[in-house]
């Protein structure tokens, strides 16, 4: 409605912040009428403050914000209500002085993504199930009790779909959807949920615009209900230790007034690929549609929640359920979300999913026919036991994804930028392949269950290392002190195995090109100086002593058996890490030389710093756009350090893409191979360095465009 | 390569114990491994020697951590155990000063206590390290300019160069305080220290002062 008819006395201007609670101010009648145009001013602040009112510092203001600039709220009329006698509710958005959209304005946001489906001819109908927890108690007895120890409202025990619930929390229920039908929101269903006191209420599928607006009015009525009847409403993702509180979006696209997820046995082509862009964006998206801290001890094995990245036709165990082979009702459902989420935001996470997926035409893996929730192999939970400790304080800025190192967190934040401008991910498949690499170790655990669904096994990653005699162990047992073993460091396997991989030791008695038959992916590791008659270099410098009795002399069969891997496995096309030494391993495999030894210069190569460690601020790696460590890394990177040899003539196909500012050669590529040399040790960098990554990454796509030639060979796992 | 064939490796920074802490540790065990990790250079035998396990407690929040000290290591991780030798409890903005009676092994408790209060270095030479070691935070200013009151009047400092700057002032023990990481920056504006730049680049600030506080 563009006016009302009724007198009124004052109009409430409402918006969300990131957050989702409705914000704003009354005004008076007079001065809606006179501000209604050019809007209201409030405080950029609004953007940088926490539950908590507290305002959050540590970052560089975007442009936009400033000394608490004054930004706009402008109403947008067709949502202006009655919300009760005597006072009006209108939505609004926030625009800058210059006319344009506040970049993180939540409500423009998904304006921008609405048209921009629009530009592809599609009219998204999007829908949502709330849940909420009610409580017996008062909001102020609840704040008295320092919100510990309520009574949930109609008893202590969960009833899905029970009816015969207490008359106190029917009263509640009815009188909000009373509330609901007085201020004109579409809702469709309410019944109890499975845990004590907890609700759930559908609202109707409508326009993305439309249905966000009433998500966050609905909130504003429950809370308002539950004051009026004494009671509390809480919207917390985890706010009982009974099952955690999702806010699952259904979404389909329309043309021409038909469905066109639809199709009559599957999924249709366009459906295929909205389940793709989800799928692609979806680890990224966590930080966005779980943005509390509780938001992640909701996502509990068997309890509802999705822990796994899967899709699947008519599973509700899978993170995103494609409901087919309707006319009218075939959609998709989006089960990440928590209760706690901004519904703008949510709404805009799924719309620029599926229209990441549409725009690059992404196929999901085959659809998940089974559990989706139980995954094989180690799960990342956020049931973390650190979380269950005494005590365990909370940090003072709340991450946006608990248990996401600072780096990591930094970056699933970066990924609103661009969506926030562009309203989807725009780097084309990188933007997608970070947002995977960023937040699967970190939130949701993609390739095991995803793949595992699909029939697509783990990739075996190869680890090469070093051979030496029992002897050389402090304590080892004397009578087999002249034998040998063979190892390589711990920390590689555990880095892959994090990445989702299957980290194998390689041994010098491996035959480099039978192995690669099995492979999917190689590390070539760290240790002593390559021998420098492998590449033209002063010989005499060996010194005569075995490499069995001290691993850090020149060791040729190490050599050896690593160029042959190297030569073996960029011949197939099987990805290549090379790490430090290993690094010159590949470059003098295609033929290129060392530097015999680095003069002490600004930059310290050979740190000190005991592992592990990020490095110190002098070593300072710049990387060549375009690259692969330019993907990875972005501009450039803060790396540890440990070697006094260094690239010097690059071999054959071999190219320099990182180097320090001293000229070192720091990394190295091959260009259209899965090349990638770090001379730096990313499996000892205390941040998660996606090197490691990125050569499961690159293992995974390999195997999955090979098979299934040999996959009968391959342990499945 | 990792190790040198032909070269002596430069030796490696083994004289002070190693400092351990969990993957992505909750403030109170950043700023104890911090401490610990920076308290050699101010004390030498900061930890050396010390053995057993002392539950550090906050004294106005619920922040909890442990440490546990044994040979060339100390590890440091959050809530409490169960069994411990001592436990302290400790402002937190206060440089770890006791706001109670430590129970447990009293020689034990007032090691550790004195290992998580090494003096601070001056306050030109914090700021320096301060200074240098903050410039790849974005937006960072480009010159810290620092007015540092002691008692024989106001000292001037001028860190980098370049077309923006942030000037904060106080008291020199307070400055050397929060550039060495010591002191809460924030906190510290209640305590007598003034700046002057934008609301950016307070922010800006912020994320540097948690830097040498935290780590991060």
């Amino acid at each position: 409605m563009s006016e009302l008819a009724h007198a009124r006395k004052a109009v409430r201007l409402e918006a969300t912040n990131h957050e989702g609670s409705l914000l704003g101010k009354n005004v008076s009648s007079t001065k809606f009428e006179a501000g209604k145009e050019a809007g209201f001013a409030f405080a950029d602040i609004l953007f940088a403050i926490d539950l908590n009112n507290e305002i959050v510092l540590g970052d560089a203001f975007p442009d936009w914000r400033g000394n608490i600039y004054d930004i706009q709220m402008v109403p947008d009329m067709s949502t202006l209500v009655e919300w009760k006698p005597g006072l009006d509710s209108v939505i609004g958005d926030y625009w800058l002085k210059d006319g344009t959209p506040v970049p993180i304005c939540p409500r423009n946001l998904v304006r921008k993504l609405v048209a921009r489906l629009a530009d592809l001819g599609y009219a998204a109908t999007v829908a949502v199930e709330i849940e909420a927890t009610l409580f017996e108690e008062s909001v102020q007895e609840a704040r008295a009790r320092g919100y510990r120890d309520l009574t949930p409202l109609g008893g202590s025990t969960g009833a899905t779909y029970h009816l015969a619930r207490s008359g106190d929390w029917v009263a509640y229920m009815e009188a909000v959807v009373e509330r609901l039908d007085q201020v004109g929101i579409g809702w469709e269903a309410w019944t109890d949920e499975a845990a004590p006191g907890q609700t759930e209420l559908n609202l109707a599928p409508t326009d993305p615009i439309r249905l966000g607006d009433s998500w966050a009015r609905t909130r504003q009525v429950m809370r308002e209900v539950a004051h009026e009847l004494g009671h509390t409403v809480s919207f917390m993702a985890k706010p009982t230790a009974g099952f955690g509180q999702g806010a699952h979006i259904n979404v389909s696209l329309q043309s021409d007034g038909v469905n066109r997820f639809f199709a009559e046995d599957a999924p249709s082509e366009l459906m295929r690929h909205a389940v793709g862009g989800l799928l692609a964006t979806m680890p990224g998206a966590t930080s966005v549609v779980m943005p509390q801290i509780t938001s992640y001890r909701r996502l509990v094995d068997l309890t509802g929640p999705p822990t796994t990245v899967s899709w699947g036709v008519n599973n509700k165990t899978a993170a995103v359920r494609a409901i087919t082979g309707h006319p009218k009702y075939s959609r998709l459902e989006y089960r990440l979300p928590g209760a706690d989420v901004n519904p703008y935001f949510a709404l805009a996470v799924v719309l620029a999913g599926v229209l990441a997926g549409i725009e690059r035409r992404i196929e999901p893996p085959r659809a998940g026919q089974r559990h989706g929730l139980v995954p094989a192999g180690q799960l990342r939970s956020p049931a973390d036991p650190r979380h269950h400790v005494e005590g365990r304080g909370r940090p003072r800025r709340r991450p946006a994804a608990a248990g996401v190192p600072r780096r990591r967190v930094r970056g699933l934040l970066g990924r609103l930028a661009p969506m926030g401008v562009d309203g989807v991910p725009h780097q084309g498949w990188r933007s997608v392949r970070r947002a995977l690499r960023v937040g699967v170790p970190a939130i949701l655990r993609v390739p095991v269950s995803a793949r595992e669904e699909a029939g697509v096994m783990r990739p075996l990653i190869g680890i090469t290392g070093r051979r030496f005699q029992l002897s050389v162990l402090n304590g080892a047992d004397p009578r087999y002190g002249d034998r040998c073993i063979d190892t390589s460091m711990s920390d590689f396997a555990t880095r892959i195995a994090e990445a989702g991989g299957l980290p194998v030791h390689l041994s010098y008695d491996t035959d480099a090109p039978a192995v690669c038959d099995w492979l999917s992916g190689v590390v070539i590791t760290g240790g002593q100086d390559v021998h420098p008659g492998r590449w033209g270099g002063d010989t005499s410098v060996v010194r005569d002593i075995d490499p069995r009795t001290n691993p850090m002399v020149h060791d040729a069969e190490r050599d050896a058996y690593e160029i042959a891997l190297v030569r073996a496995a960029i011949e197939r096309g099987i990805p290549v890490l090379g790490v430090c030494r290993g690094l010159q391993v590949l470059n003098v495999a295609l033929g290129g030389t060392l530097v015999p030894h680095l003069p002490d210069g600004p930059v310290s190569h050979l740190s000190a710093e005991i592992a592990p460690t990020d490095g110190t601020v002098d070593h300072l790696v710049t990387f060549t756009p375009g690259s692969i460590a330019a993907d990875l890394f972005g501009k450039d990177a803060t790396t540890n350090s440990w070697h006094h040899q260094a690239v010097d003539r690059c071999g054959v196909g071999v190219v320099v893409t990182g180097r320090t500012d001293d000229g070192v050669v720091e990394s190295i590529e091959v260009p259209g191979r899965p090349v990638l040399g770090v001379q730096w040790h990313p499996e000892w960098m205390k941040s998660n360095d996606p090197a490691l990554t990125w050569v499961v990454e690159q293992a995974v796509r390999r195997l999955a465009s090979h098979e299934p030639a040999g996959q009968e060979q391959r342990s499945p796992q | 390569m990792t190790e040198s064939t032909t070269i002596e490796a430069p030796p490696a920074r083994l004289g002070a114990a190693s400092i351990a802490v969990e993957d992505d540790p909750i403030p109170i065990v950043r700023l104890l491994a911090r401490t610990l990790r920076d308290a050699p250079a101010r004390i030498p035998d900061a930890t050396a020697g010390l053995a057993g396990t002392v539950i550090v407690r906050s004294h106005d929040t619920p922040q909890v951590a442990t440490l546990v000290f044994a040979p060339g290591i100390v590890e440091v991780a959050a809530g409490a155990l169960a069994e411990s030798d001592a436990t302290v409890v400790v402002d937190l903005n206060a440089r770890f000063a006791p706001t109670e009676e430590p129970t447990g092994n009293t020689e034990l408790s007032a090691a550790v206590l004195r290992a998580l209060c090494p003096p601070v270095p001056g306050w030109r030479e914090a700021a320096a390290r301060f200074w240098e070691v903050t410039r790849d935070i974005p937006g960072i200013p480009d010159v810290l300019v620092v007015d540092a009151e002691g008692s024989d009047g106001t000292e001037h400092g001028r860190f980098g160069d370049g077309p923006t700057s942030y000037l904060v002032a106080g008291p020199a023990g307070i400055l050397a305080g929060v550039f060495s990481g010591a002191d809460d920056f924030l906190a510290s504006l209640a305590a007598g220290v003034q700046v002057q730049g934008t609301l950016s680049q307070l922010s800006v600030m912020t994320a540097a002062s948690w830097r040498v506080r935290f780590d991060v």
